[in-house]
């Protein structure tokens, strides 16, 4: 930078000020206010009435807020176990040195492209009672249909069905990166020593690739703990009382439709701090188990 | 060798119809002429298909509602661009007081999720009548922490050689900027703009609460459709594959930098 004086000080407002303006109005300024609002009683058309933390009281109180806890952790597990698993088994087979590689990588990744609403569409059709694919391969088969989105057994399954179909592409994609940069030579080295495939895949592959499996397991467990579009299209959070409402979908619910604004802010907060609290757990964890890097 | 060699294929291939099928459904769904499909093979073959669903959609204002997404997307990856490439810059090369603070600041806000801000940027857009305009859908998602720290990342990994030689020929910070600096930034804008384009185009919450019938973007509108439409799966899938049309031409034009953006960053 050659400016000196009010010329820099120009050059420098151009280069960081609308950056700088831009977050402070739509990251900072919320993150204040939304502080502020979460102590208080507020409809958005009376007057915010001070409450104090009787908001984070209420919500820690509430049946409602534990039901969402736990739809969203039933969520979380039922939902990262497969798609890791699943994509470690893919990405593994993909490693191999194949053809048509372009047109696999185009099959996989399409749906981790779409937007959650087109591909819940797809999806709210293949699990629908009167003609959907699915109940159609169960007529065949001679078994009873289920009514898969509105059967408290099943809504829950079948929105996470449709979130690892959605999500395997990216998963694998993300494992393989790591599958490809393991050295060629150690696996080498293995064979002459007469380790088998098996061997190899949990005493090379796995170790090497461990940052990535946290990596994934990390930033997919932090988007299971925001799980909203496909809950609030595919059941709504439903059926009957909440047996598939997400904690996100609870702070929607309570600021958008019902206008508590204190009790959805509050809510927002404690999922932050949830989140925090896991990622450093994460994080520390990754530490202890990762001894390969170094 | 051989024989596991096709084992492997013969399995991908398989996992990638099983994959692919959804998809299938939708376009003979779609293309169907009254909403409903046997998915039976010869049923399938046998079926009577037309293109007047997707006339129909048009005539419910999709056209409308294309635009309406085409004109925030389209901002929001343009302005998300220009600022943290500029933002970034500043953090690479720049020295200046307060430099730690504001890239500290940025790591911070990385960590935050949407739905913290989500009521209090309401209640702002509330306050500063904007809810129902285009500009309530697109300021909010233009300034990104995580665009900032990509850009500056890149510029960190960029020789500096080119925009020395700028300098010294007496060139301003500006314009050794946009004359120098940005056509050596290709991948780095391509890859970003992607990944902004996708998520703005695809973005769901936001809109839901923010937007109204004049702004109404393609998911909002798609999610609108198969409320009224509840048994006329062919108008509901016609609209779904309008909406990811677009979205699939930038992933086939663009795949490499997408697959690539995607995987290495984990935004999707």
């Amino acid at each position: 930078m050659l400016e000196k004086g009010i010329k820099r000080k120009i050059t420098l407002f151009v280069f960081l000020g609308p950056t700088l303006i831009g977050l402070f109005l739509f990251m900072i300024l919320p993150l204040l206010v939304g502080l502020g609002v979460s102590f208080t009683e507020w409809n958005l058309i009376s007057n915010p009435e001070f409450v104090g933390i009787n908001n984070y009281v209420e919500v820690l109180k509430s049946p409602d807020f534990y039901n969402a806890l736990k739809n969203t952790i039933t969520f979380l597990i039922f939902y990262l176990v497969p798609v890791v698993s699943l994509g470690l088994v893919l990405a593994v087979l993909l490693n191999a040195k194949l053809k048509g590689k372009l047109f696999l990588r185009i099959t996989f990744f399409l749906p981790v492209v779409c937007s959650w609403v087109a591909v819940s569409m797809i999806w709210m059709w293949i699990f629908n009672f009167e003609n959907g694919a699915l109940n159609q391969i169960l007529t065949f088969l001679h078994l009873p249909a289920i009514d898969w989105l509105n059967n408290p057994k099943t809504a829950m399954g079948a929105i996470i069905v449709t979130s690892i179909w959605k999500d395997l592409g990216y998963v694998s994609f993300i494992l393989l990166a790591g599958l490809q940069d393991v050295d060629k030579s150690i696996y080498e080295a293995a064979d002459l020593d007469g380790a088998n495939k098996i061997q190899q895949f949990f005493r090379i592959t796995i170790p090497a690739i461990t940052p990535k499996i946290f990596f994934v397991i990390i930033i997919s467990s932090i988007s299971s703990f925001q799980v909203f579009d496909q809950i609030m299209i595919l059941t709504g959070g439903g059926p009957g009382d909440g047996t598939t409402e997400s904690i996100m979908m609870l702070i929607y619910n309570n600021s958008m439709n019902y206008y508590k604004m204190g009790i959805g802010t509050a809510m927002s907060f404690i999922l932050f701090v949830i989140i925090m609290i896991y990622s450093t757990m994460m994080t520390k964890l990754q530490a202890k188990v990762d001894h390969y890097e170094n | 060798m051989k024989i596991k060699k096709i084992l492997i294929y013969l399995i991908l291939l398989t996992i990638a119809i099983t994959f692919t099928l959804p998809f299938i459904w939708m376009f003979l769904m779609a293309l169907s002429v009254d909403g409903t499909l046997v998915i039976s093979p010869g049923e399938i073959l046998s079926g009577d298909y037309s293109l007047e669903t997707f006339k129909n959609i048009f005539n419910l204002g999709y056209s409308q509602y294309i635009g309406n997404s085409f004109i925030v997307s389209i901002l929001t990856t343009f302005f998300q661009l220009l600022f943290a490439a500029m933002a970034g810059y500043a953090l690479a090369r720049f020295e200046f007081k307060g430099k730690k603070l504001v890239y500290r600041l940025i790591l911070s806000l990385l960590m935050v999720p949407f739905i913290v801000v989500m009521i209090p940027l309401f209640i702002e857009m509330k306050y500063m009548n904007l809810i129902g305009t285009f500009g309530a859908l697109i300021y909010p998602k233009v300034f990104s922490a995580f665009a900032i720290f990509f850009m500056r990342q890149f510029f960190l990994s960029l020789p500096r050689e080119l925009e020395e030689a700028a300098y010294i020929d007496g060139c301003s910070t500006i314009k050794t900027f946009f004359v120098v600096i940005l056509p050596q930034m290709k991948t780095a804008l391509a890859t970003m703009g992607i990944l902004a384009f996708m998520g703005s185009w695809n973005d769901y919450l936001w809109p839901l609460v923010i937007h109204s019938s004049d702004t109404m973007t393609l998911p909002i509108a798609l999610n609108q459709l198969s409320g009224q439409y509840t048994t006329e799966w062919n108008v509901v899938m016609a609209g779904a594959i309008i909406s990811i049309i677009p979205i699939i031409i930038v992933f086939l034009i663009g795949q490499k930098y997408m697959v690539a953006g995607i995987t290495n960053t984990g935004n999707k």
